[in-house]
């Protein structure tokens, strides 16, 4: 049906939709990235302190 | 803990000005493909980050390969990295081929070979995930994953190759064509700089996404050998 139609078909929608997903998916990864540096730097920071009073 | 590498901020800088440059390009540089409309500007960043995700595999390949000969923790860790951040970008490129062909092909998803062959990657990458969760040697874990990844890998060119060797739908940007695709458009210079700025960019992001995942490899790595310490 789309080839049979004069110019071009309206789906803008799909277009918006398809770069929602690709924007939020990266983001999630980054903040995923970030959450979990900051949770491991905090163990790091417990763990050193443990070990520093074991010495 | 290390500080972060200077030249890590400035890569960091340069991805993100690439990426709004790149999207900039999409939406206003290249212009709109005549049958399919603006779904077609989905194009630019599906197949750039098809291209990110067999990178991450291909990585990971070369990082197990690496790490069976030279035994060297380090690679175990790019490996991971390298698929994690290629399932990422494997899952975008499965989606956004969903929604692109919903007004092209009039369906979410069809067993065709190009869609089958790229959903078989990704659930070979989501098990290689799994199979090093289960491990908890990190000898062991480390050996399983390099194999595993190496095996794995024979799943990126036939993923690549499926839209050229069998017959299928899905269009193809490098070769001919099968006579029954559908979606297929013919680049005009704009089109062409803009794909090719699309997939500079991702692969810088894919060189910045790396670097970083590396380094959150590396601190993972100190805080359970602290945790093992403090145990023993």
């Amino acid at each position: 049906m789309l080839f049979m139609q004069e110019g071009p078909a309206n789906t803008v929608n799909y277009m918006i939709a398809g770069y929602v997903v690709i924007f939020s998916v990266i983001l999630i990864y980054l903040v995923s990235l970030a959450i979990r540096n900051r949770n491991l730097k905090q163990d790091l920071e417990v763990l050193e302190d443990v070990d520093q009073k074991d010495q | 803990m290390d500080t972060k590498p200077r030249f890590l901020t400035i890569l960091d800088g340069i991805t993100g000005v690439l990426f709004v440059i790149a999207t900039a390009m999409v939406f206003f540089y290249a212009p709109e493909e005549t049958v399919m409309g603006q779904v077609q500007r989905v194009f630019y960043f599906h197949v750039s980050a098809g291209w990110v995700g067999m990178l991450g595999f291909m990585v990971a390949a070369v990082a197990g390969v690496i790490y069976l000969r030279t035994g060297r923790h380090n690679w175990d860790i790019v490996g991971l990295s390298a698929v994690e951040i290629g399932m990422v970008f494997a899952l975008i490129n499965i989606v956004t081929g969903s929604i692109w062909a919903r007004p092209i092909w009039n369906t979410w998803w069809t067993w065709d070979p190009r869609l089958t062959t790229a959903t078989i990657m990704e659930l070979i990458y989501a098990a290689y995930l799994m199979l090093r969760s289960g491990i908890e040697d990190p000898d062991r874990r480390a050996r399983f994953g390099a194999v595993y990844a190496i095996i794995g890998f024979l799943s990126v060119p036939l993923t690549f190759f499926s839209a050229r060797l069998f017959r299928t739908i899905h269009p193809v940007v490098i070769g001919t064509n099968q006579p029954g695709a559908t979606g297929a458009f013919d680049m005009t210079p704009k089109m062409l700089q803009t794909f090719m700025f699309s997939l500079f960019t991702f692969s810088v992001l894919f060189a910045d996404l790396l670097w970083h995942r590396i380094r959150l490899g590396k601190l993972s790595d100190r805080v359970e050998q602290l945790k093992l310490k403090s145990m023993a």
